[in-house]
């Protein structure tokens, strides 16, 4: 280990194929790469009432076309990755969805073909019939539980947690002035 | 359809876009597909020396025109073109995923505007997206990339 480029700017030796545009990212190989398309929920809430890829699998060029009933896990919901003992009602998606939508773009069917175009056309051909429910929108929307997102998770409440450390109440009672704050947090993950 | 100096025939088929024509039918995997609707600005090339989203023109629209792709900046052997080098001492780049779409709006912004300002460069390099270096570098190799070239 050496420390004689400390603070000094170091020139990086991998630009020049990347800037000359020889870079090889997946989609330079030609490979004869599949090319694939998911057919996305137009709901933010609904529930899947029949879908119809028979018109899709029968466009020359297509390999495959996949609904949630067509995947040995279909009806799996997916791992929870970080299953935090505070989550009482973790739940996750599936890999597409079978019965209901839970945001708009969720996707419900995926093609295979020989080429983005033709995927792209059998994707249009899926017919998907939804019934649409209710829309809970923001955390203070889900709060208040008018609909639930998950029927079997009550109040819309994953998770409930409280962070103190050392004595808060003694600390507030003294103190000479109070702020009260209320944050947004973007989600690191869904 | 003239491409980096080159004359090509015409594209045959009449959907393909200018972008899939140029990485798959001419092998100029240079310029990079992001997200396929004009939002990235990683597919951004010169067309008759103005940089246009090649992911949202037809191959067939470029017919009689000149199409200038990171690839015809500087031949293969030959010095970097000054942006290029220019991207390269700022540390503008880090995967290079988007860099060929930059460096082909730079070259645009500098051919209209020689010393560009501060506000003329983000309005240059505002229809680019890059999710590695942040921006500062980018406009730091733009200024460098105005030194190198006088």
């Amino acid at each position: 280990m050496t420390t004689r480029w400390f603070g000094a700017p170091v020139q990086r030796v991998e630009d020049d194929r990347l800037l000359r545009g020889h870079g090889r990212f997946t989609d330079d190989i030609a490979e004869g790469a599949l090319e694939c398309c998911f057919v996305r929920s137009p709901h933010a809430h609904a529930r899947i009432t029949s879908i119809d890829v028979a018109a899709a699998r029968e466009l020359p060029g297509v390999l495959a076309v996949y609904t949630a009933a067509d995947l040995p896990f279909g009806d799996v919901d997916l791992p929870l990755l970080i299953p935090h003992p505070n989550l009482t009602h973790g739940r996750t998606q599936r890999c597409l969805a079978s019965e209901i939508v839970r945001y708009a773009g969720e996707a419900v069917a995926f093609v295979v073909a020989e080429s983005r175009y033709v995927a792209e056309d059998a994707a249009e051909l899926v017919q998907v019939e939804y019934e649409p429910l209710p829309v809970v929108i923001t955390p203070e929307v889900a709060a208040a539980a008018e609909h639930l997102v998950h029927d079997d998770v009550p109040g819309n409440v994953a998770a409930e947690m409280a962070q103190e450390a050392g004595d808060v109440e003694a600390a507030l009672a003294k103190a000479p002035r109070r702020k009260k704050l209320h944050f947004r947090y973007e989600r690191g993950a869904a | 359809m003239k491409v980096n100096g080159v004359d090509h025939p015409a594209p045959t088929d009449t959907r393909r876009l200018l972008s899939d024509h140029l990485r798959h039918d001419l092998d100029l995997t240079g310029t990079h597909v992001g997200c396929e609707h004009g939002v990235c600005g990683c597919c951004t090339v010169l067309l008759d020396g103005a940089p246009i989203r090649s992911c949202l023109m037809l191959a067939v629209q470029a017919e009689g025109h000149e199409v200038t792709t990171i690839e015809g900046l500087a031949r293969d052997g030959e010095p970097l073109h000054p942006v290029q080098q220019a991207f390269h001492e700022c540390h503008a780049l880090q995967c290079g995923f988007c860099t060929p779409g930059f460096v082909m709006s730079v070259v645009g912004l500098l051919a209209q505007h020689a010393k560009p300002s501060a506000q003329e460069i983000d309005e240059g390099i505002a229809g680019n997206l890059c999710r590695c270096t942040g921006y500062a570098s980018i406009r730091r190799a733009v200024d460098r990339a105005v030194e190198l070239k006088k």
